[in-house]
């Protein structure tokens, strides 16, 4: 075959984008031979990355997104967009610069119809990329507040690679947690994404020295700072063979977590008040993941969470509180001592200031009252659920506290034998019934030695009355 | 206008830039082969009139 010269005589970036969309699908076929001719007619004469980034890169990207939208009566092609990129990733000087260019428009695209063939081409081209060119147009989305995407990503792609589990995912979780602490971050979405990044972190994430320290500060402001620069840099390094910048370590990443985690619900702390429900939440998701560490003692949270929950507090509060503190003695973040009442204060009504658990009993009981109805079931599952916490005689000893601190009048007392003939109802299947409720049920009893006419003696004739034949069921297992 | 050049150029500019598209897009490894062989030899990426805005 001879070559004729060829003398062009005027273009448009239409044009070009034309040509080299047309060139470009030529690696669909993955051939050799064409692949080779076509990337030294990418990479010029002397098959640089450079050329390429001056002659074809802004025309390819631009011609490949346009393929991402709907135009005249063609429909949006995410599939042929995937597999050209997918191919493209075989030359890094070509596909490092053009992925990272079409990976957001389709991602969006993807996101917007998600078919199965689409998310499988889609997902071959992730799996198939750098995790770190990856993360760093994640982290993009964060700054536009693209949460609901970012929320998806991790519903439906592989995040499960080596490197984004001990690098990225910590890093960008902290960010994330850096942001929301000072409430640069809005919307309840971006704790829902911090709850599922915590989920992915394995135990070896927290526990690697190699990595960047930023310091015994553990300033937030240096962590947004740090974790801006890290994804500048990779960015900086598209289609070009450099190492992947040093990221924070995983022990500086423990520790700037257990200081973000024991600030929560701090009363005069930087974390938005609206947010509470959700650091606790998050919190007690984190327990079980985020393993202990004894210079970080998480104990000043029971304080935080004891202030949030005196008057006038948010009745949902009660039960996440409950749920994070045992998870957190659970994991070992909080001793169980923390939880022991000194025996001066064990039979004393002011117990409900000095411990986070009379806090919570104390609640609980309120919520047995007959016009809480449907709080009843969970409360009384939740003051069983002390038992890991503390013993029977302690769960026994703070309700009978309950029963004495409210029997000023015999309005009170017959309130209590309300709430108690609650407790009874609810308890009667399980274990142990004797070890916590005898001293309450002492006190309850003690109303029949009332008038007749008396509201507290009715109430608890009334509950005998209907014990029927349940009242066997009463263990006595101490 | 030298009649080669008129031969790619009139009376479309456009059709120049079809037949390479058709070329590269063929269902034919050897014709896409040969329209790879032909940008390679004569036009070249950074040619001022591919790259004129």
């Amino acid at each position: 075959m001879s070559f004729l010269p060829i003398i062009l005589t005027a273009s448009s970036p239409e044009v070009l984008e034309r040509l080299i969309l047309s060139a470009i699908t030529v690696v669909l076929r993955r051939d050799v031979s064409l692949n080779r001719r076509l990337y030294v007619w990418l990479l010029g004469p002397d098959s640089k990355s450079s050329f390429f980034v001056k002659y074809a890169l802004r025309p390819l990207t631009s011609a490949l997104n346009k393929l991402l939208v709907a135009q005249d009566d063609l429909a949006p092609d995410p599939i042929r967009v995937s597999k050209i990129s997918l191919a493209l990733l075989d030359k890094w000087e070509i596909g490092g610069h053009v992925v990272p260019g079409v990976f957001t428009s389709l991602m969006e695209a993807v996101f917007e119809d998600p078919e199965p063939a689409v998310l499988s081409s889609t997902r071959a081209l992730f799996d198939n990329m750098d995790p770190a060119v990856i993360w760093a147009e994640l982290f993009s989305w964060i700054e536009v507040g693209r949460v609901a995407k970012l929320i998806w990503v991790v519903n439906t792609f592989n995040l499960r690679e080596e490197e984004m589990l001990v690098k990225h995912i910590p890093q960008v979780l902290l960010h994330i947690l850096c942001l929301l602490q000072h409430d640069r971050l809005q919307g309840t979405a971006w704790f829902v994404l911090a709850r599922k990044l915590v989920q992915l972190i394995p135990v070896r994430a927290f526990t690697t020295s190699r990595g960047i320290d930023l310091g015994s500060d553990l300033a937030d402001v240096e962590v947004n700072a740090f974790v801006g620069e890290y994804y500048r840099k990779i960015n900086a390094n598209l289609g070009i063979d450099a190492p992947l910048p040093e990221s924070i370590s995983g022990i500086y990443f423990h520790k700037h977590l257990l200081k973000l985690f024991r600030s929560v619900g701090e009363s005069h702390g930087r974390i938005q008040e609206n947010n509470t429900m959700e650091w606790i939440a998050l919190l007690k998701d984190a327990a079980a993941i985020v393993p202990p560490l004894s210079e970080f003692d998480l104990s000043p949270l029971v304080g935080n969470l004891q202030e949030l929950l005196k008057e006038p507090c948010d009745p949902q509060l009660l039960g996440p509180c409950i749920q994070t503190t045992i998870a957190l003695v659970q994991h070992q973040h909080i001793s169980k001592n923390t939880f022991q009442l000194s025996p001066a204060l064990v039979d004393q009504a002011e117990t409900q200031d000095t411990s986070i658990l009379a806090t919570f009993v104390h609640l609980l009981w309120r919520n047995l009252a007959p016009d809480r109805i449907t709080r009843h079931v969970e409360s009384v599952t939740y003051i069983w659920s002390f038992a890991s916490l503390v013993s029977s005689g302690l769960i026994e000893t703070l309700l009978a506290n309950e029963v004495e601190r409210t029997s000023a009048s015999e309005e009170d007392n017959a309130q209590s034998c309300s709430r108690f003939a609650v407790l009874w109802k609810h308890s009667v299947d399980k274990s142990g019934t004797a070890a916590v409720l005898t001293k309450a049920m002492m006190l309850i009893l003690r109303y029949l030695k009332a008038e007749e006419t008396s509201p507290a003696r009715i109430n608890v004739e009334r509950w005998l009355a209907g014990l029927g034949n349940g009242a066997h069921r009463y263990k006595h297992e101490r | 206008m030298r009649s080669a050049e008129r031969l790619y150029t009139y009376p479309d500019r456009g059709l120049f830039i079809h037949a390479f598209c058709a070329g590269l897009t063929d269902s034919n490894a050897l014709v896409q082969r040969g329209f790879l062989e032909l940008l390679l030899k004569n036009v070249a990426l950074d040619l001022p009139i591919l790259q004129q805005q």
